[in-house]
């Protein structure tokens, strides 16, 4: 009889877990500003203002902290602006 | 002369496609099927740049990449597909429609081949904001593609806008 697999299971660490987690948008001068500020739009739910203030500021500035927030929403995030090809990172946001 | 008119079914129909366009259109997957590595750096960037999240980079490898690269093949397969319905005018033109379903997938590809040429061609800022010379240049030419791409890209944002 074969051996049945132990499945491997990893858990997040609680620190991890209990962190907040800043998803960033970096500078790439290929995506048109006005398809930045649509994917802003629709992936994040900013209104038109706000996208248009964080694309610049990813223009600007090279990086933009487009929301901050509990680990497992940054990476739906950071996978939601992958699949639209923006550059996107999570980083644990600084202790306060 | 390219004609583009939104139909009452938010289609969008492109017509006196000349033969020059069409064929840049239809190579449109080309730069990013082309398995070249700095594509598919850029396509599958890492998630996160932290020291100690490696568990979570080979987790991204293994469950989101592969989807992410599905999604970016069925835009492209869409788009292909678009294309293929074109038909041919007596002018020798062409015609082909974007169905409001297929919107998005256009934009997906256009935007996967404008990156992609930009890492092939290593096309910078200057090179993106300067007109193409001899297109007889491959390199020339793929500058060409980026602006028609980048042009078409703009008029779809602003359908969805």
């Amino acid at each position: 009889m074969p051996a049945i697999a132990t499945p491997e299971t990893t858990t997040k660490d609680q620190a991890d877990l209990d962190s907040v987690w800043s998803v960033i948008v970096h500078n790439d001068p290929v995506n048109l500003m006005s398809y930045v500020t649509l994917v802003f739009r629709r992936v994040l739910g900013f209104s038109k203002e706000k996208a248009e203030h964080h694309m610049l500021e990813v223009h600007h500035k090279g990086r933009s902290i487009v929301w901050s927030g509990v680990r497992e929403q940054a990476e739906l995030y950071v996978q939601q602006l992958h699949g639209q090809l923006l550059l996107a990172t999570m980083e644990k946001a600084p202790n306060p | 002369m390219v004609k583009v008119q939104i139909l009452p079914n938010g289609s969008m129909l492109f017509e006196g496609v000349g033969d020059p366009l069409y064929r840049m259109l239809c190579g449109i997957r080309e730069p990013s099927e082309c398995g070249d590595p700095r594509v598919e750096s850029r396509f599958f960037p890492v998630p996160t740049g932290e020291e100690d999240a490696e568990a979570l980079c080979e987790d991204w490898k293994a469950f989101v990449q592969p989807d992410l690269h599905n999604d970016f093949q069925s835009a492209r397969e869409a788009v292909s597909a678009d294309l293929r319905r074109a038909g041919k005018n007596p002018d020798g033109s062409r015609s082909f429609h974007i169905p409001p379903a297929h919107i998005d997938h256009w934009l997906s590809a256009l935007n996967q081949a404008r990156l992609a040429l930009a890492e092939l061609h290593q096309f910078s800022e200057r090179d993106m904001s300067r007109s193409p010379g001899d297109i007889d240049d491959p390199r020339e030419y793929a500058l060409m593609q980026m602006g028609i791409y980048g042009t078409m890209q703009e008029w779809l944002v602003g359908l969805l806008d």
